[in-house]
């Protein structure tokens, strides 16, 4: 029996009772800031020992920021389990994905098997400054901290921001008519706007602002609101400086710089979770940036071919390049990222090829898993990484496997519709607010009386309404989901010794092949960890008595094994009588394995 | 019993008194170095001698937890330091870039003891607010002078880094062999060697050519194999470079070397970002390296574009001026004459503090010369000869002749551990990028000069009233000339063309009037005046470096108006006008 998203809300508002009258009815059940807080305290004294939370940064709005570490603390450090971190709420105006991280934490808590054997770090609340707007009166959907920014730059700071004039609770749209409008109304639908296609020969007729009054009287509309910087945009990776909300620089709201701070100080993390806009596992994360260096198209200048003995006019691979000077240079240790800094190749701005296969793998592993329980995945979206993003910063500088969710997504309206495109998600939109009842979707356009626009109309869409559903429908929505993440955590990479193939070569002298294997799918590290060579190498020792080493050291870092294949590593010791040898290997994301062999005797 | 106590007693006054503040008094000495706790005891005597001029600011902590001190010169009596234009100086970001930190104490010597005595000193500190941290990297500078160095090392902030990814952090540096408190090189005797003895000079060594029998394999810096890896000297300390890691056009490690793993990781530098980010009436900013003699200013990337015409203006004004200062420094541009840079510090004070900013590369070993008269070149004009009269041999022979051999040592024999017999010789810590003491003096004083050439020149308002017209009843026309006769704007152009910063406000009100417009005035004779379309009261404006702007308003009413210029970056003004 197949079940829609939409049959599926149906057989639930059947379920409950009465909507609430007042609109702040959309809040009730979520967990505001202080009660993230609570419950936070109360997970740590009912699990002590297993549960510990870090307060890692206090917001501009004095709200603390807290990860909690799930894991036995019993295993010494050379032992220790690899981490996952899941970051949620980072641009704080997604309730749903705090339930999410939170619905995560408590089950994992329900059983040993998924936490004795790897540590979690959970982030509940990324942004909390920007989360308290979902329990305030009006609502306003706003992804700001409570940094005082004087956003218009002018004579004074946050004196203009949204207003609700129709007293209906809502931060929601004002419609004008003016010759400048650049706006009409939709041909789908006479509640939608959009803007006028001048190639249509249509010509715009309204002007379309955010609710509010021009409190400075300076011409422009809530254009310096309270706050702030968007946490959830304030990282590194593609971030774009002076933006309206992004921050001076990366790193510079205390809540992304104290998440930055943390995930390099904890070098245990094999996999980074987030909970927020993107659903990388619906559907692996975009590329088609331009203005990456093609790798297998390197044009050499004059002056670096001259360096090299190259030739400047000729197209070279990475791999060819890596290759030729790797043999003029046998003691240097050559590689492709070190060639390609070397060369100013710049930012890798794409998910790079050998990583989408294990995205495109799970993708589809995923979507299974979702049918298999009943449910049909035809949904407007998800969204892209914006710029600047958590999880953009994770794939791309941290070079572990980012996994997301949005946890929910509007339904299409026709199976046809293009998931992507903005006018079909608009009409699915509507659709799902229609199916609201007592007009808590979607505000009709009713007449107000502007104090300095005149007649305008004020309505739209209710705040939040794409992205966060009636508190009730959580439980299932999460029970549906947030299991594929645990079930994603068994999948980073694995290594173990596989085999040791041990050759007397007299003398007692004997080589040691000794190949290592990643069980995983995933590559170690992958291929953008590759690049950017940030995670750390495991390491292969061999301790024994009187052992010397004729080819080789007692430490090999092993930098990089493919996703299920093995790599090895030739030893050549000497030994003059026959003894036990240790092979050890450790990796604070890969795992540990350790094997005795006798030699000789 | 108690005498050995006393006896221990009387050896711990000895020793700390070593480190005592005892021979560091103002006016200071720039015949010699301060190391790391010498520097700060400078900075705090300057503060004592003179409590009324100066504030002592602890920026904060470094990685290794060493105190960060700014030292603020401001006249109290010509208003709050942040009511002022600001000028920042720093130095020794590169823990290894030491004489940074002597300019940086000049100056406010400088600043300090000439207050009252000197008029253009004496109004320069009346009109400015000085921020001089003279070291930004402690840990850097610190065990510049404890620890053996070569005259480029401890260039880094101390986070450990995994250089050559084997697992391990900074575990295999330089060793000072034969413990003479320097990194030099190493080198072995070979006849199968790559390099000959030099000719002119046996410490020097020449390449082989084709066909001719060598004598020396060189070994690299002083070190051993501390992790048994197979190679020498290869995970020293860090490896972050402090200048690249800042918060505009911040890129990764891969991309750009010496990051870090995200913008301002460094708790040194975190702080003092933050401590600039609270003065935002900084409008020049200069940052003392070594070595080369330069005076550079961005933009650090090419792919960032050209400054705007008018911030190229005032850069070349200082920039020349600075080269005429300090003869033999070229004023540069960085991405174009030397190489792209991401995330460094001037990139941050340019887009994020909207400030001027030089970079001063200090010291050229250039002027360590040892020629006749006739052929001496000009200071900086580097010298092209080959054979016995290059640079090289010259310097040898300064070192020689006019430093009694304090830079050099001498080849001398050493067992190593791996190699077995070698020679360990080379170029002193204290040598190469930075002058030997008798040419500190000149150094500092030229460069403080530059910095002080800046300083007058930043922007100073004067407002005037052009005109007062009746044109109605209770109805007048005002006119108000705004004059910047210094050299730098009160906002850079860049700040303008990014909306990064906030301009300045010129406000008109009164008890009884109300602007029915204002504007500004582009052409006084034609009366052609820009309108603003709402509150015409308060015009956001900037002010040109050499320049004036001119603003029209329309006053209805009568009595009194106030007419409040107020900048981020220069001092307020106010015209009291009658109508």
């Amino acid at each position: 029996m197949k079940r829609s998203f939409f049959l599926l809300r149906i057989f639930l508002s059947l379920s409950i009772l009465v909507y609430p009258l007042v609109s702040q009815a959309q809040s009730a059940g979520y967990k505001s800031p202080d009660q993230v807080v609570s419950w936070i305290k109360q997970l740590e004294s009912k699990y002590p020992g297993l549960v510990t939370s870090y307060n890692i940064a206090t917001s501009p709005g004095e709200r603390p920021v807290q990860i909690i570490r799930i894991g036995e603390k019993t295993k010494t450090a050379k032992e220790a389990n690899p981490s996952v971190f899941v970051g949620a709420n980072l641009e704080g105006d997604r309730p749903l994905t705090t339930e999410g991280a939170i619905f995560l934490a408590e089950t994992i808590l329900s059983e040993s098997a998924y936490f004795d054997s790897l540590n979690w770090y959970i982030l509940p609340l990324g942004n909390p400054d920007a989360a308290a707007g979902f329990f305030q009166n009006p609502l306003f959907e706003d992804t700001r901290n409570d940094l005082p920014t004087n956003d218009d730059k002018d004579d004074q700071t946050d004196e203009d921001g949204v207003n609700d004039l129709n007293g209906d609770g809502w931060i929601t749209k004002m419609r004008v008519r003016h010759p400048d409008g650049e706006w009409v109304v939709s041909e789908e639908d006479p509640r939608l706007m959009q803007k006028a296609d001048s190639k249509k020969g249509e010509q715009g007729i309204y002007k379309v602002y955010t609710e509010g009054t021009d409190e400075d009287n300076d011409g422009k509309y809530n254009e310096d609101g309270p706050g702030g910087t968007n946490v959830g945009i304030n990282f590194p990776q593609l971030f774009k400086h002076y933006t309206a909300s992004g921050g001076n620089f990366p790193g510079s709201a205390p809540e992304s710089y104290a998440v930055m701070k943390f995930v390099f100080e904890h070098p245990d993390i094999a996999m980074i979770v987030s909970f927020g806009s993107t659903n990388w596992c619906f559907t692996p994360p975009v590329g088609g940036r331009k203005g990456e260096a093609d790798l297998n198209k390197i044009k050499l200048s004059e002056r670096q071919a001259r360096q090299f003995n190259l030739d400047h006019t000729k197209i070279y691979t990475l791999k060819e390049l890596v290759d030729i000077i790797k043999a003029e240079n046998p003691q240097m240790n050559v590689d492709e990222a070190m060639i390609a800094g070397y060369l100013g190749l710049g930012a890798a701005l794409n998910p790079q090829p050998g990583d989408l296969l294990f995205y495109e793998k799970y993708a589809k592993a995923y979507k299974s898993f979702l049918k298999e329980q009943g449910v049909i995945s035809e949904r407007i979206g998800p969204d892209p990484a914006k710029d600047g993003s958590f999880e953009l910063w994770g794939y791309f500088q941290v070079g572990v496997p980012v996994f997301s969710m949005d946890l929910w997504g509007i339904e299409k309206d026709t199976a046809e519709a293009d998931p992507k495109s903005s006018a079909e998600s608009d009409k699915a939109l509507l659709a799902y607010a229609d199916s609201k009842p007592g007009n808590k979707g979607f505000v009709e356009w009713e007449p107000f009386d502007h104090p300095s626009l005149g007649a305008v109309e004020i309505g739209g869409f209710v705040p939040y309404l794409a992205t966060t559903p009636p508190y009730e429908w959580t439980d299932s929505l999460l029970q549906l989901q947030v299991p594929w993440i645990l079930k994603l955590a068994k999948e980073f990479p694995d290594l173990h010794i596989y085999e040791i193939k041990t050759t007397s070569n007299g003398n007692g002298v004997y080589q040691l092949d000794i190949w290592i294997e990643n069980r995983a799918f995933i590559p170690f590290p992958t291929d953008m960890g590759s690049r950017n060579r940030q995670p750390a190498p495991a390491v292969l020792s061999l301790e024994g008595e009187q052992v010397e080493f004729i080819s080789g050291y007692d430490r090999t870092p092993i930098g990089r094994v493919a996703g299920k294949s093995r790599v090895k590593t030739t030893l050549i010791i000497h030994m003059e009588k026959p003894g036990k040898i240790t092979l050890k290997l450790s990796s604070k994301t890969a795992g540990h394995d350790l094997k005795t062999i006798n030699i000789g005797g | 019993m108690k005498k050995s106590f006393i006896l221990l007693f009387a050896l711990g006054i000895i020793v700390s008194g070593s480190i005592s503040a005892q021979d560091i008094g103002v006016p200071l000495r720039f015949d010699r170095y301060y190391d790391y706790d010498q520097l700060v005891e400078a900075i705090k005597a300057l503060h004592r001698e003179y409590p009324n001029l100066t504030s002592l600011d602890l920026v904060g902590y470094s990685d290794e937890k060493r105190a960060i001190y700014a030292l603020t010169i401001s006249n109290p009596n010509t208003g709050d330091h942040l009511s002022k234009p600001g000028v920042y100086v720093d130095g020794n970001i590169h823990g290894n870039e030491v004489q940074a930190g002597e300019v940086c104490l000049y100056l406010a010597n400088r600043l300090l003891t000439s207050y009252g005595e000197n008029d253009q000193i004496t109004s320069l500190v009346d009109k400015n607010s000085f921020y001089i941290i003279p070291a930004v990297n402690v840990d850097g500078r610190y065990h510049f002078f404890k620890d053996a160095n070569t005259s480029s090392s401890s260039r880094s902030i101390r986070r450990p880094k995994d250089d050559d990814k084997d697992g391990l952090f900074d575990e295999d540096p330089y060793d000072d062999l034969d413990g003479d408190g320097n990194i030099c090189d190493m080198r072995k005797r070979d006849p199968n060697g790559t390099h000959r003895t030099d000719p002119f000079d046996s410490r020097l060594m020449v390449r082989v050519k084709p066909g001719e029998k060598g004598e020396w394999i060189l070994l690299g810096r002083e070190g051993i194999d501390n992790d048994g890896d197979g190679r020498i000297n290869e995970d020293n300390e860090g490896y972050v470079d402090p200048n690249r890691n800042w918060g505009y056009n911040w890129k990764p490690n891969y991309i750009q070397r010496g990051a870090g793993y995200y913008p301002l990781s460094g708790t040194g530098l975190k702080a003092i970002a933050n401590y600039l980010l609270e003065r935002p009436n900084v409008i020049m900013v200069w940052a003392f390296h070594n070595a080369g003699g330069m005076f550079l200013r961005g933009p650090s990337t090419k792919a960032e574009g050209e400054f705007p015409s008018g911030d190229l203006k005032v850069y070349d004004y200082l920039g020349e001026n600075s080269e005429m200062i300090t003869p033999g420094y070229r004023y540069l541009l960085v991405w174009k004459d030397l190489y792209s840079t991401y995330g460094d510090f001037t990139g941050f004070t340019t887009n994020i503090i909207g400030s001027y900013g030089f970079v001063g590369e200090l010291f050229q070993s250039q002027s360590e010369t040892y020629a006749l008269n006739k052929e001496l070149k000009k200071p900086g004009e580097r010298n092209r000869e080959s054979g016995p009269d290059d640079t090289n041999h010259q310097r040898l022979k300064f070192n020689d002749h006019v430093a009694q051999g304090e830079l050099y040592k001498s080849w001398t024999p050493f067992h190593h551990p791996l190699y077995g017999e070698i020679e360990i010789g080379g170029w002193t810590k204290m040598s190469s990028r930075l002058p030997h003491p008798f040419m500190l003096q000149d150094l500092v004083h030229r460069n403080a000069s530059s910095v002080i050439f800046s300083a007058a020149q930043t922007p100073e308002i004067k407002m005037e009233l052009m005109e007062k017209k009746k044109i109605g009843k209770d109805l007048y026309q005002i006119r108000i000339r705004l004059l910047n006769d210094n050299a730098i704007p009160t906002l850079t152009y860049q700040s303008l063309k990014n909306k990064s910063h906030r301009k300045d406000i010129l406000k008109v009100s009164g008890a009884s009037v109300d602007v029915v417009a204002g504007g500004e005035l582009k052409d006084a004779h034609m009366n052609q005046a820009v309108y603003k379309e709402h509150k015409p009261q308060i015009q956001f404006i900037h002010m040109p470096g050499f320049g004036k702007v001119e603003y029209q308003f329309l006053i209805a009413g009568k009595g009194t108006i106030a007419v409040d210029y107020s900048s981020l970056k220069a001092k307020n003004q106010q015209l009291v006008i009658e109508l």
